[in-house]
C-alpha cells in the first residue's frame, strides 16, 4: 500500500498512508475510534475507491486513485465484517454454502467443505439455525467460517477483538505477533509485538502498555 | 452529508440507476404532467384564476376547511394511538391492527353511508351532528386516522432500542411514551395531511352528507356536463392551492423517513410493560375506536330488519358475484404493477442518499395530490396516443396501471424500509466472494423484501378496490366494480338494498384482513423465533 488518502467529505480518514503486509504473517492494526481502521480493510478489499494512492496484492496492482483495478471477489481475500454481515433468511450451512459460489467445486465437493469448517468451528449442530436464531457467539463463528471457507490468501477481520476474545493488542499476541499502530491517518508505528512493547511511541499502544503486563512472545 | 461525497454518490450511481429511476417515476407523475399542461394549453393561467370565484371559490373553501379539520382530528386521535400501539404489546393487539386496516380499504362514502343512516337514532335537534360539515368531517376522520395510526406506530417502531430504555429509565412508562410521541410526530403528521387530502377530493362524502366541495365540482363538470378539460382545470386549480402545504410536507416528512424511517438495523426494545398506566391508555384508544366505528357501523346494519333483511344481503352478494371479476382483476392488475415497479425503485435506490431522498420526495408528492388529476391525466394521454396503445391505455387494463403508477410508491415505501434494515454489510460480503448478482436477488434480497412485497400487494389492491372517484373517470362503458356499483345505486336503491351491499362490502373486507392476518402469523412462526 502506498500513499493511501481517503476523505468523506472534509472528513480526511487516510493520508499518505504506506505499509505491507508479509505473507503467512499475521498484522494486528490497531488504533483509537475513528482513526480509519475499517475504512482501511475496505480499501483493501475494494470496497471503497481510493481518494490517492495503490494497493498491490502480490505485486499486482488492484487499486489506484479513483479506480477499482480488481473486483473485489478477484482478490483472494474473505472478511469478517464488524456486524458479520450474515444473510439473515438463510441457515449457518446455506451462508457458508452462497460464501463458496464463485469457488470451482461440485456441489458435492461444496458440501463437504462447508461440513467439514462448521464442524471447525464447533458449528455442526446448529447447521440448519438461522442467524436470529444463534447467540452472537454462534453467529460470530457462523461468520468466520464463512469467510475461512473460500480459503483465502488474506483474510481480514474487522474488530477481530470482539470475533476472538481478546481486547488489549498486548493480549492478542495469540493471533497477531506484528503491530501497526493508526493515528491521524497514517502508520505512527510498526514491527513485532515485543520490539513496540519495550519502547511505544503512539499515544495507543503507551496507554495501553500502562494497562498491561509485558506480553510473553 | 458533504457535497462531494454525495457527487460522488451520485456519479456510482449514474450508470444504469439515475436512468432506470428517471422512467420509473416519470410514468408515476407523468398523467398528472399531462392534465396541468393540458389545462394549461386550454385555459391561459388567468382565465383559470378566473374561476375562483362564486359557487367554485365557495365550494374551495368548504374543502380546505374539511380538509384542516380531517388533519387535525385524524392526528388528534391517530398520533397518540399509533405511538402506543408501536410501544406496548398486550393481547388482542395484531387483532386491533387488523380490524383498524378495514376503514383504510374501505370506501368513505360507505362510512357517510353508515353514519347518514345512524341519524334515526338520534332525537330531532342533534341530527345535525351528522349532517353537513360534521358528517362529512367524522366521515373523513374514521377513514384518515387508522392510516395515522400505522405511520405513528412505524415510526415509533424506528426509534432505537438504547433510546426507549433511557427514556423509560428517566421517566417510567409515561417518560417511554412522551419521548417516542415527539419521535413519531412527523410520520402521523405526513399521514393525516395525506389523509385529508384525499378527504378533501373524495366526492363519496360530500355527496351523502350534503356537503358541497370542490370534488363534487370535478365530478359534476366529469359525468353530468361530459368536460373532461373543465374537470381537469378544476382539478389543477385545487392543486395549485394545495400544492405550498403538500410541497412542503412531503418534503418534511422525506427528510425525515430518509433519516430515520429508512435508519439502519436495530436492536428490539423490551415492549411488555406492567401496571395500570399502560391498561387504561390502551383500553382508552380501543374505547374511542370503537366509538367512532360504531355509530357508521349500527348504521349500516340499521335498515336490516325484517323479512326483507336476508332478501337485501343476497342481493348484496349477488352484485358481489357479478363484479368480483372486474374488481380483482382491476385490483390485481394495481397491485402487480405498483409492487414490480416498488422493488425497482427499491432496489435501484438501494443506500444512495440523493436517490432515497428524490424517490421519498417524488412518493409523497404523487400520493399526495388529488387522484383526480392523476386519473384525469392518464384519461387525457389515452385520447391523444395512437391506437397501439389502446391495450394498457384504455378499456380495463387501464384502470389496473392507472392505479399501479398512481400507488406505486407505496410498494417502493415499504420496500426502501424493508431494503434499509438488512445491514449494508450483508450485501458487502456477497460483492467480496462474488455471488452471482441473480442468485443474490433470489437467495437473499427477494426473501428479504417478501413481507414488504406481500403487503404492498394487498395494500394497494385494497385501496384500488375502495377509491371510487378515479374509478368513475377511467372506467369503460358497462363495466363496473363492487364500490362503484354501490355508488351508482347510492340515489335511487332502497335503504335496505344499500345497507345490504354496503354490510357484505365491510364484512368481505374483514374476512380479507383476517385471512392475510392469520396467513402472516403462520410465515411469523414457521420462520421461527429470534433469540
Amino acid at each position: 500500500m502506498e500513499n493511501l488518502s481517503k476523505a468523506y467529505g472534509r472528513n480526511r480518514v487516510l493520508s499518505g498512508l504506506s505499509m505491507s503486509v508479509q505473507a503467512q504473517r499475521n498484522l494486528l492494526l490497531t488504533g483509537p475510534s475513528g482513526c480509519g481502521k475499517s475504512t482501511l480493510l475496505r480499501l483493501i478489499a475494494g470496497l471503497e475507491t481510493l481518494d490517492e494512492g495503490t494497493i498491490r496484492i502480490e505485486g499486482s496492482l488492484v487499486s489506484e486513485r479513483g479506480r477499482i483495478v480488481r473486483a473485489p471477489h478477484k482478490r483472494g481475500l474473505a472478511m469478517v465484517f464488524q456486524d458479520l454481515g450474515l444473510w439473515p433468511n438463510l441457515t449457518a450451512f446455506q451462508n457458508v454454502m452462497l460464501g463458496l459460489a464463485r469457488v470451482r467445486l461440485s456441489r458435492r465437493e461444496k458440501s463437504e467443505r462447508v461440513r467439514a469448517i462448521l464442524k471447525a468451528c464447533d458449528m455442526t449442530s446448529k447447521a440448519d439455525a438461522r442467524p436470529p436464531q444463534l447467540s452472537v457467539g454462534e453467529q460470530q463463528r457462523v461468520a468466520l467460517a464463512r469467510a475461512m471457507a473460500v480459503r483465502p490468501k488474506l483474510l481480514l477481520l474487522d474488530e477481530p477483538s470482539l470475533v476472538l476474545v481478546s481486547h488489549n493488542p498486548f493480549d492478542a499476541n495469540s493471533i497477531s505477533a506484528d503491530v501497526a499502530v493508526l493515528e491521524a491517518g497514517t502508520i505512527r508505528e510498526s514491527g513485532s509485538l515485543e520490539q513496540l512493547h519495550n519502547r511505544p511511541r503512539s499515544q495507543t499502544l503507551q496507554a495501553w502498555k500502562n494497562e498491561t503486563q509485558p506480553p510473553h512472545v | 452529508m458533504r457535497l462531494a461525497s454525495l457527487s460522488a454518490k451520485v456519479r456510482q450511481a449514474i450508470d444504469w440507476r439515475l436512468p432506470v429511476t428517471a422512467a420509473i417515476l416519470s410514468a408515476a407523475f407523468l398523467p398528472i404532467l399531462w392534465s396541468v399542461i393540458s389545462s394549461l394549453k386550454a385555459e391561459s393561467l388567468p382565465e383559470m384564476l378566473g374561476m375562483l370565484h362564486g359557487p367554485f371559490l365557495g365550494a374551495l373553501r368548504r374543502s380546505l376547511i374539511l380538509m384542516t379539520a380531517v388533519v387535525a382530528g385524524s392526528l388528534a386521535v391517530g398520533w397518540p394511538g399509533g405511538t402506543l400501539l408501536g410501544l406496548v404489546e398486550f393481547p388482542g393487539r395484531r387483532v386491533l391492527l387488523a380490524s383498524l386496516a378495514v376503514p383504510l380499504f374501505t370506501p368513505s362514502f360507505l362510512w357517510a353511508i353508515g353514519l347518514s343512516s345512524f341519524r334515526p337514532f338520534l332525537a330531532y335537534r342533534h341530527q345535525w351532528w351528522l349532517d353537513g360539515f360534521p358528517g362529512a368531517f367524522l366521515t373523513g376522520v374514521v377513514q384518515t386516522f387508522p392510516l395515522v395510526v400505522f405511520a405513528a406506530l412505524l415510526g415509533a417502531r424506528t426509534l432505537p432500542a438504547s433510546l426507549l430504555e433511557a427514556a423509560q429509565l428517566a421517566g417510567g412508562f409515561w417518560g417511554f411514551f412522551k419521548a417516542s410521541s415527539r419521535f413519531s410526530l412527523p410520520a402521523g403528521l405526513g399521514a393525516s395531511v395525506l389523509g385529508g387530502v384525499l378527504a378533501l377530493a373524495d366526492p363519496g362524502p360530500a355527496q351523502i352528507m350534503g356537503y358541497h366541495g370542490i370534488a363534487s365540482e370535478i365530478l359534476i363538470a366529469f359525468s353530468a356536463r361530459y368536460d373532461a378539460g373543465l374537470a381537469a382545470r378544476k382539478a389543477l386549480l385545487m392543486t395549485m392551492v394545495l400544492l405550498p402545504v403538500v410541497l412542503a410536507v412531503s418534503w418534511k416528512v422525506s427528510l425525515w423517513s430518509e433519516a430515520r424511517l429508512l435508519g439502519r438495523e436495530m436492536r428490539k426494545a423490551n415492549r411488555r410493560f406492567e401496571g395500570i398506566l399502560p391498561a387504561v391508555t390502551v383500553l382508552g384508544f380501543v374505547f374511542i375506536y370503537v366509538a367512532l366505528l360504531s355509530p357508521a357501523l349500527v348504521g349500516l346494519t340499521r335498515p336490516l330488519k325484517g323479512a326483507q333483511t336476508a332478501d337485501a344481503l343476497q342481493y348484496g352478494l349477488t352484485v358481489l358475484k357479478q363484479s368480483a371479476g372486474t374488481t380483482l382483476r382491476y385490483g390485481f392488475t394495481a397491485a402487480v404493477v405498483a409492487t414490480v415497479l416498488g422493488i425497482v425503485l427499491s432496489l435501484t435506490c438501494g443506500r444512495c442518499h440523493p436517490f432515497r431522498l428524490t424517490v421519498l420526495l417524488f412518493s409523497f408528492l404523487v400520493l399526495s395530490l388529488p387522484p383526480s388529476l392523476h386519473a384525469l391525466g392518464f384519461a387525457g394521454m389515452a385520447a391523444q396516443l395512437p391506437k397501439s396503445f389502446d391495450w394498457f391505455m384504455r378499456g380495463g387494463n387501464a384502470v389496473g396501471i392507472a392505479f399501479g403508477l398512481r400507488l406505486s410508491p407505496i410498494p417502493a415505501l415499504f420496500c426502501l424500509r424493508a431494503w434499509s434494515v438488512m445491514p449494508e454489510s450483508c450485501h458487502q460480503v456477497a460483492v467480496l466472494h462474488g455471488v452471482p448478482a441473480f442468485q443474490y436477488l433470489w437467495r437473499v434480497a427477494l426473501p428479504q423484501l417478501a413481507p414488504a412485497m406481500a403487503g404492498s400487494l394487498l395494500l394497494v389492491a385494497l385501496v384500488s378496490i375502495a377509491d371510487v372517484s378515479s374509478t368513475l373517470l377511467l372506467l369503460p362503458p358497462g363495466a363496473g366494480t363492487f364500490t362503484s356499483r354501490i355508488f351508482g345505486v347510492i340515489d335511487n336503491a332502497s335503504e335496505r338494498i344499500l345497507s345490504g351491499l354496503c354490510v357484505v362490502y365491510v364484512l368481505s373486507g374483514f374476512i380479507l384482513v383476517g385471512f392475510f392476518a392469520i396467513v402472516e402469523a403462520l410465515w411469523r412462526r414457521r420462520l421461527g423465533g429470534s433469540r
